[in-house]
């Protein structure tokens, strides 16, 4: 007990700390820059390196106080309990309201101490901007740990016989030490609690980097486009994280909810697709502005709203704005994020508005099917998007305040308005990287993309003679084709033309390829990872059959080409207090025994709530998904089970997969230093990027 | 080509993009309108839609409310409902002329971990 009040202040004290020590690191970088004095910005360089190791300090106390099981401590008492494994209790540090707070904290402290450990020489006048942002954005975080949202705060019995949650004793009121935690919601416990969370903030934090760096750029002057050359890689590896976090947050709504589902639409997931839309996009046409040096406006505008929106994407899961299955408690701390948002939205645009003149493009738009414009063709879908995800979250606000009456969309809304927009992209895929920048005719883009074109069709015909009747998946199909298509012909003809100029064999001349383009290759892989999540969402959205039926002991079910059989049921207490009903089914395929499912229900005692885990048969082809609706005590009358056919499903986590080694491709550091020339390759005719 | 060409070029370029942009926008405008009359749903709790009556019958809704515990029926035969009393629910469904929610889809929140807060709707039934 003593050693947890020594434990709870030292976090507490640390986290007061790091908000002061952060506050001044902003405002000594913005005096010392404003007023050219080296001295201030080295020491506001110095408060920022302190914040790390500050915020690991309070976050060990923190983790130490859940792993031991402090319960005189609220949110320990809240997040833990006795029986939760100990890796389950490290996750705790997420896994609520205030812990998230510190943990999203620590990770920008973290970042923050990365981007600056590098060499400033060329840009020295960045550092004091880039400090202010990373600060002010701790600052924020930290503030509502301190003043709304207390990790550490104690549980106490005041005089009146009240519970009381504060840090320091309120007068009269005694410690109150629970004897055991209400612990984690069983949802949340399960091994997608390390990985989805954790994930999803890295990227959310990351993408902060480049955002300082452009408000740095802006506010220095510097109209070239230095800052997107540092950030790059980190603004490659944010997107990972966050596409990462979205595919994570996908299989294990998929492993652990039983609706046979990965993505509901929710408010919440869509709050974290939305800066992934305007990353995505930014990804895109940065590649842009260094070619051509043009939408340079449009890239300053894309962070900002990648900056508001990840904030924003954190409002919306922290506030209890929206009803939605991840909502957290009502707290106070909703003004105070919409208050942040508004003040550095506004602050940003019109730093940018007062540079708007000396951002002029250095060339201009010459064709409609240049690559340039196809980017920016690209990032106007990706904005489409954008407001259709925009308009379906706030439309329930917009309504209930205009007409009085609450009105929601469903996902069928996001479905339909989204679906063409996604066929776009998936074409773009396929047409941008024949395209050339610069002047160029639609006869220029049709010679360069008639043969992956010619062959992709092959696909469609195929499927339509196989017997397929639904237009959306065949046209997907098609648009798969021919994405895979043009991706493997330009590896071919780079390894082609390589092999014909340096003599190299083809794999070497591959490895080479890549090697020396790495952003262009490693987006290919990327886009191939794209297309292959594609194919299985087509499988699992257009052709997911289901049926549900109730069945005695040795009885069977039928679905499709499957074959089910009932054969045992046994309901036991675990140590961990849960009581566990598990069935034991065989599945057959075209008659063959292709093995066993054990799905079951897990009861939670202490906070009873009812967990199912599906029996699931995963192969490339298909997925056979087995959930234990109920069951009789007395196995005689049965049980009864909902069971899925997921087509193509695995492609999608399988796509995710090539997502991270397209990532890496792209993102590896180079041999030669950033902007020298590159030898040109043989190919004659079409300018390369 | 004289400065007169070059601005003209430059002009003729946006001009190009605006257009563009504008038939984009119009596209994404349709979608949205579109979409969000095939799938608008009334987000109504309980006491909104008794109010409501008659005239909400056959539409699509959304109902928010807390779970009457003693009135969950059991039926193991196709549905097991197994809710908690006071836990709060979000329905998708239609109001059928006998007075019943027929409902397609049921959602519960997370249990609130945070406080002992009983949802507006349950206190007083």
């Amino acid at each position: 007990m003593e050693a947890d009040l020594v434990l709870a202040n030292v976090g507490f004290f640390a986290l007061v700390l790091t908000f002061l020590v952060a506050l001044y690191g902003a405002g000594a970088a913005a005096f010392g820059a404003q007023r050219n004095k080296p001295a201030w910005v080295e020491s506001a360089r110095h408060a920022m390196l302190l914040t790390f190791p500050l915020l690991t300090l309070s976050s060990l106390c923190l983790i130490v106080l859940l792993v031991t099981g402090a319960y005189d401590v609220e949110y320990v008492a809240s997040t833990t309990s006795s029986t939760m494994p100990v890796y389950l209790k490290i996750t705790a540090w997420w896994g609520g309201q205030a812990g998230s707070l510190l943990f999203w904290s620590w990770l920008m402290a973290g970042f923050a101490t990365a981007a600056s450990a590098r060499r400033w020489d060329r840009d020295r006048e960045f550092l004091p901007w880039v400090i202010v942002v990373t600060m002010i954005t701790l600052a924020f975080f930290l503030s509502l740990t301190v003043l709304f949202e207390n990790p550490f705060a104690g549980l106490w019995v005041t005089s009146d016989g009240q519970q009381a949650v504060a840090m320091f004793q309120p007068g009269g009121a005694v410690p109150l030490v629970p004897a055991d935690g209400n612990g984690l919601n069983p949802l949340l416990r399960h091994p997608g609690m390390i990985l989805h969370p954790p994930m999803l903030y890295l990227g959310f934090v990351s993408f902060v980097i480049p955002f300082a760096f452009a408000m740095a750029a802006l506010i220095t002057r510097r109209t070239d486009d230095r800052w997107i050359r540092i950030t790059r890689r980190w603004t490659l590896i944010a997107w990972l994280f966050l596409s990462l976090g979205l595919i994570l947050g996908g299989r294990w709504a998929y492993d652990v909810l039983g609706w046979g589902g990965y993505w509901g639409w929710d408010p919440v997931e869509i709050a974290a697709l939305m800066p992934w839309l305007t990353g995505t996009a930014f990804l895109h046409s940065v590649v842009v502005q260094e070619k051509r040096g043009i939408l340079k406006r449009w890239n300053i505008v894309l962070i900002i709203l990648t900056y508001s929106l990840v904030i924003f994407g954190t409002f919306l899961t922290r506030s209890g704005v929206l009803s939605s299955v991840h909502s957290f408690a009502q707290s106070a701390i909703g003004p105070m994020f919409f208050a942040f948002i508004a003040l550095t939205f506004v602050a940003s645009l019109s730093i940018l508005i007062s540079r708007w003149p000396e951002l002029r493009g250095e060339s201009q738009l010459d064709s409609m099917f240049s690559r340039e414009a196809l980017f920016t063709l690209n990032n106007l879908l990706f904005m489409g998007v954008l407001v259709v995800c925009f308009w379906g979250v706030i439309f329930p606000l917009i309504s209930e305040i205009f007409t009085g009456q609450k009105v929601t969309v469903g996902p069928a809304f996001y479905e339909r308005a989204t679906g063409p927009l996604w066929a776009g992209l998936l074409f773009l895929m396929g047409v941008a990287p024949l395209s050339v920048y610069g002047r160029t005719s639609w006869v220029n883009l049709g010679r360069a993309m008639w043969k992956p074109l010619a062959v992709s069709l092959v696909v469609p015909v195929v499927v339509v003679a196989l017997g397929a009747r639904s237009w959306p998946a065949i046209l997907t199909y098609w648009l798969i084709a021919f994405v895979v298509a043009v991706v493997l012909y330009e590896f071919w003809r780079g390894a082609l033309a390589r092999r014909k100029l340096h003599g190299e064999n083809l794999l070497v001349a591959l490895g080479r390829l890549a090697g020396r383009n790495r952003r262009r290759y490693g987006g290919y892989i990327i886009h191939l990872g794209v297309v292959v999540m594609a194919l299985g969402i087509i499988g699992i959205e257009l052709f997911q059959t289901e049926t549900q039926g109730t069945l005695a002991r040795g009885e069977q079910m039928t679905l499709g080409d499957y074959v089910m059989t009932y054969d045992a049921l046994s309901v036991f207490d675990t140590a961990d207090g849960r009581n566990v009903a598990r069935a034991v089914v065989s599945v057959y395929k075209d008659g063959r025994r292709e093995g066993e499912l054990y799905p079951r229900r897990d009861y939670y005692y202490e906070s009873q709530q009812a967990m199912t885990m599906p029996g699931v048969r995963s192969t490339l082809e298909d997925d056979f998904y087995v959930i234990l609706v109920d069951w009789q005590p007395i196995a005689a009358q049965g049980a009864t089970f909902k069971i899925y056919h997921n087509p193509l499903v695995n492609f999608v986590w399988l796509g995710g997969l090539i997502f991270i080694l397209g990532t890496l491709v792209a993102a590896w550091p180079e041999r030669e230093p950033a902007g020298v020339g590159r030898p040109a390759t043989a190919r004659a005719g079409l300018a390369r990027a | 080509m004289t400065e007169e060409q070059k601005a003209k070029v430059r002009a003729g370029g946006r001009v190009k993009f605006v257009i563009g942009f504008l038939l984009m926008a119009a596209a994404v405008v349709y979608l949205i309108v579109s979409s969000t009359q095939a799938a608008a749903q009334y987000y109504l709790t309980i006491d909104e839609l008794a109010a409501k009556g008659d005239s909400i019958r056959g539409r699509d809704l959304k109902i928010s409310g807390a779970v009457d515990g003693d009135t969950i029926t059991y039926d193991p035969e196709t549905l097991t409902l197994r809710l908690r009393d006071e836990a709060q629910a979000i329905l998708t469904g239609r109001m059928g002329d006998d007075g019943v929610f027929q409902a397609s889809e049921l959602l519960l929140k997370c249990p609130t971990r945070y406080e002992e807060e009983i949802p507006l709707q349950s206190a007083g039934g």
